[in-house]
């Protein structure tokens, strides 16, 4: 994940500290482990909401 | 006739302006003098439009002489957060980014209020990019909570809360993609409003302030009768915002005095029961039996995937509000909070997959919310887990919750969010009014939720809730 930070740093002229790098690719992988939840269920067959077009 | 107009209303002073026994330009000149005095301790407007306050007056106090009255809101001073555009005006969202941006246009909200006949007195404080819930803003300001001013504000529309509390104005409009008006409307005891998605145009939203798929234009009011009038005059379909809803306007103000007996509610349970404080708790608790004295019927109620909530809408935040922030990062990343820029940086790491996967899911939670308002006319719980932190603590990066303290913020975002995301995720719209007070002396907010555009229930219940409690006459003790 440090790597992809990196990458990222470069890409956009970031002027990031190694701890700064270091902590957001700490944080990215926190959000990783959150959003394993939606990768473990079984969403097969249902279609993404695209827009919140609700009705009373 | 200062103090009375202090503690006033919307409701109690249109009359007065409407049969001439009060005048705009005094109104507004009253406003002007307290924001004046009050600003300074709790920096709630970021900028005071005074010049072009007193000209809007004085133009609505000739048309009412003239007999051209528009209706409630004609010449009552309101305040506008700054995140929405304003014509004129600078609108700057929180960041140095936007600090010298005047917009040509005003927000579809912002224009039908002064359509309405409204004042508007300034641009109030945000947390940055409206991406928190503490409106402690590096660039800004801080904005301090009327009744305690060593504690925060809530966010982000923390400036528009702290200045209707703190009456600096009658009425504010603020935005909510996660919290962002029943946060701060809670923390400082008004009434704040997140519509129906798609009632209010989001047209004139500062694009990354908040993920547009679950960004509201809402109301802080001093009350629900206020909340109601505002919302009538800026809800409806608006052709600049694609986004906007074509559904028809209720007449809102029919649904303050209508009885609650019979009406079902369901208590929602979830991933944020474990962290309600025990002072929570309890006031909710004695607000529910106040609802039950009135004939409301109540049983617990959730949905099989609640606990999928927070990673849909971190998912889907992150991705939105990367993508609106992807040309800034590029060009002003130095003019960005370290935490802020950390945080969309990692954004945009977040793979396109996930995005896809949360809108599945987000789906799925839809229809169960719309299943289980098949069996509940409405939901309630509370808005914040627990009583407002201090500003320290905030900083420090913790909130104490009966007597631990915790990290304030972890990976499903602040977790002062977490009873509100629900439904900025569904679009539901959800109303905060205050139901009481911790023994530190701060104000504790009762949710209620209801079906897509059933805003005129939510004013029903929590009109009805207001009749009968007294939180409203206990006011903040601000030293002038």
């Amino acid at each position: 994940m440090i790597e992809r930070v990196r990458k990222l740093a470069l890409e956009y002229a970031l002027d990031l500290t190694e701890e700064e790098t270091a902590s957001i690719a700490r944080q990215t992988e926190s959000y990783e482990r959150l959003f394993r939840v939606l990768h473990e269920i079984d969403l097969s067959g249902i279609t993404p909401l695209l827009k919140l077009d609700l009705k009373p | 006739m200062a103090l009375e107009i202090e503690r006033s209303t919307i409701g109690a002073l249109a009359p007065l302006i409407q049969h001439k026994k009060l005048s705009p330009v005094e109104l507004t000149e009253f406003y002007l003098e307290r924001i004046k005095q009050l600003n300074p301790q709790l920096n709630a407007y970021v900028l005071v439009a005074e010049e072009r306050a007193r000209a809007d007056a004085a133009l609505a106090q000739k048309e009412i002489e003239n007999g051209r009255y528009r209706g409630p809101l004609h010449g009552i001073p309101f305040s506008i957060k700054d995140n929405l555009a304003t014509r004129g005006i600078r609108t700057a969202a929180g960041s140095p980014i936007l600090a010298d941006w005047i917009p040509e246009n005003d927000a579809t909200a912002v224009e039908r209020l002064k359509q309405a006949g409204a004042i508007l007195l300034g641009k109030t404080n945000m947390h940055e990019w409206a991406l928190g819930g503490t409106t402690i803003n590096p660039f800004f300001g801080t904005t301090r909570n009327p009744w305690d001013t060593e504690r925060i504000a809530g966010g982000s529309s923390g400036g528009s809360a702290a200045a209707v509390a703190a009456d600096l104005c009658l009425g504010s409009l603020g935005t909510d993609s996660a919290q962002s008006v029943r946060n701060p409307a809670s923390m400082c005891g008004v009434v704040g409003l997140k519509p129906t998605y798609g009632r209010v145009s989001q047209y004139g939203t500062v694009a990354g302030t908040g993920a547009f798929s679950c960004n509201h234009t809402g109301v802080l009011a001093k009350n629900v009768g206020d909340c109601s009038l505002i919302l009538q005059a800026i809800a409806g379909h608006d052709s600049q915002d694609p986004l906007s809803a074509n559904e028809p306007v209720a007449n809102y103000s029919a649904s303050i005095g209508k009885e609650v007996k019979g009406l079902k509610a369901g208590i929602l349970r979830g991933y944020f029961d474990e962290l309600i404080a025990a002072e929570v708790r309890e006031n909710f608790a004695v607000a529910v039996e106040r609802l039950k004295s009135l004939g409301m019927q109540f049983e617990d109620a959730s949905i099989p995937h609640m606990d999928l909530i927070p990673a849909i809408k971190v998912a889907t935040s992150r991705v939105e509000n990367a993508a609106a922030h992807e040309p800034y990062l590029r060009t002003r990343s130095k003019d960005y909070s370290r935490q802020t820029l950390f945080s969309y940086v990692s954004a945009l790491l977040t793979p396109a997959a996930t995005y896809v996967q949360a809108q599945r899911a987000r789906r799925l939670v839809c229809d169960e919310f719309n299943l289980l308002l098949k069996r509940f006319d409405v939901l309630v719980l509370p808005t914040i887990p627990f009583t407002v932190p201090m500003i320290e603590d905030c900083r420090q990066g913790y909130v104490e919750i009966d007597g631990k303290k915790i990290k304030r913020q972890d990976e499903r975002g602040g977790l002062e969010s977490l009873c509100c995301i629900p439904f900025n995720v569904t679009g539901l719209p959800a109303i905060s009014v205050c139901c009481g007070y911790s023994k530190a002396g701060t104000p504790i907010g009762l949710q209620i939720a209801a079906g897509a555009f059933r805003e005129d229930l939510l004013f029903q219940v929590a009109a009805a809730y207001e009749r009968v409690t007294s939180w409203r006459e206990t006011r903040p003790m601000l030293a002038l």
